[in-house]
């Protein structure tokens, strides 16, 4: 090693004018670490409850109108897979981002992946129960027939008439009958039955967004096997007026409509 | 200036070096064998090259004194600062840092403490073999053991410098002195 080694590396200092770096330059740095950190959970919970708002869609009950590998078809054809992605996307980032911060490389792989997995659950969880979820998906995508959207709506997804799942919003009532508007702005005229099954929250009255599950006969003819609503129902008081009726008024709702062409 | 220095921490005298860089020569003595010895050892530059590289990591050290923070040993920091320059280094020369310059001594070092070989007889004869296991190792692993085995650093400064948490540094030991076993075997290295 060099005699004065020290001196050369204090001169070069001088020379050059090289000061430290001032305090708020580097504590900027380290704050936007936290802030993109926390951006990225936040989100990962916004694309979770985009998530958990499409799967919850179906019961388990749904899986009575399928074979098991129809049911596992349509979750697979209907996923979200949008909200999957830039959830996953927002997970990774998280756990990079925090593996930069001034001591993130101190906790293992599995600890930041369980704490971000943790707090984006309870955010997506909260969201959902919160209807947050709802609003940000009306807000995002925008309300009303788009087909450069369609695809990332629940609606466009869920519509798959050969499968068995029909989706749109009713625009007239009949005997036994009823007539939707799909997605794509087609018109299906729906059976239904004594036995079709009929969630209890389901509305059926004109502007009502349903979801058919049945089957698909010749042309745009549908016949119902059960009928669920499309969006969840708005809270409610109990006594509240806006109640579903009960099954037979809601048949005479229905009868008094009058038929379908 | 000199003897203002005397007594004072490190931690002080870069509370000091911010001011006055006539501070931070206290500090560039300290620390300048230690370091020159820690690049030898991971890298395999030239003298002037390494002298280069620890006077890189000085300026960045003191570009970034007030990054230093007061939780950490200011000799981990400085080493981490170190091993990342040297790092940088190898790679703007393209090159691989595997055969790093070790000193017999130091290797004997790292392969006793790799195979937990205390008094047992090294002959001359194993001594190449034993620098060829150590030598082939990949860095990551050579560079956990010259910090714990040469260096004495413990695992929570190991950890600090490596920018790794402490499970992996416990992993790259003993896959290491796996790595150092499979070799012995495999030289046909025994000792009495």
């Amino acid at each position: 090693m060099k005699k004065d080694f020290s001196k050369g590396i204090i001169e070069k200092i001088k020379e050059n004018k090289i000061k430290p770096t001032q305090k708020w330059k580097i504590n900027l740095k380290n704050n936007l670490y936290w802030l993109i950190l926390g951006t990225m959970v936040l989100l990962s919970g916004a694309f979770l409850s985009m998530v958990i708002l499409d799967l919850t869609f179906f019961g388990p009950e749904t899986y009575n109108f399928f074979e098991f590998r129809e049911f596992f078809h349509i979750l697979l054809s209907a996923a979200p897979y949008l909200w999957i992605f830039a959830f996953i996307v927002c997970v990774v980032s998280g756990i990079l981002i925090f593996q930069r911060t001034r001591t993130g490389y101190r906790y293992n792989l599995l600890f930041i992946v369980s704490m971000i997995l943790l707090v984006a659950s309870f955010l997506g969880v909260s969201a959902h129960l919160s209807r947050m979820n709802e609003r940000f998906e009306s807000g995002l995508l925008g309300e009303g027939p788009n087909p450069a959207m369609m695809r990332l709506k629940k609606e466009g997804r869920l519509f798959m008439p050969e499968e068995g799942v029909l989706v749109g919003t009713v625009i007239q009532l009949g005997e036994k009958t009823i007539l939707i508007k799909d997605p794509l702005q087609e018109n299906w005229v729906v059976e239904y039955f004594e036995k079709t099954k009929i969630d209890r929250d389901v509305d059926l009255v004109v502007g009502a967004k349903v979801i058919i599950l049945g089957k698909k006969s010749e042309g745009n003819n549908f016949s119902a096997d059960g009928i669920k609503r499309l969006k969840r129902p708005e809270n409610r008081r109990p006594n509240d007026e806006r109640m579903p009726p009960p099954k037979d008024e809601m048949n005479r709702e229905i009868n008094s409509r009058g038929n379908v062409k | 200036m000199k003897e203002l220095h005397k007594g004072k921490s490190d931690s002080e005298l870069v509370e000091l070096s911010k001011e006055n860089p006539d501070f931070f020569e206290e500090l560039v003595v300290r620390y300048e064998r230690k370091l020159f010895s820690f690049v030898r050892r991971i890298s395999y530059f030239s003298q002037e090259d390494i002298e280069d590289i620890v006077q890189e990591a000085f300026i960045k050290v003191y570009k970034s004194l007030n990054a230093f923070d007061n939780s950490f040993e200011f000799s981990t920091w400085i080493y981490r600062i170190t091993r990342n320059t040297t790092f940088d280094a190898i790679r703007r020369k393209h090159t691989r840092p595997q055969s790093a310059r070790l000193e017999e001594e130091e290797i004997l070092k790292i392969f006793r403490s790799g195979v937990d070989l205390e008094k047992e007889k090294i002959v001359a004869d194993d001594i190449s073999k034993i620098k060829k296991i150590i030598e082939d190792m990949p860095i990551k692993y050579k560079e956990v053991f010259i910090l714990k085995f040469i260096e004495e650093k413990s695992y929570e400064e190991i950890m600090d410098i490596i920018k790794k948490p402490k499970g992996t540094i416990a992993t790259l030991i003993s896959r290491g002195r796996k790595m150092i076993a499979e070799e012995m075997a495999e030289e046909e290295l025994k000792f009495k």
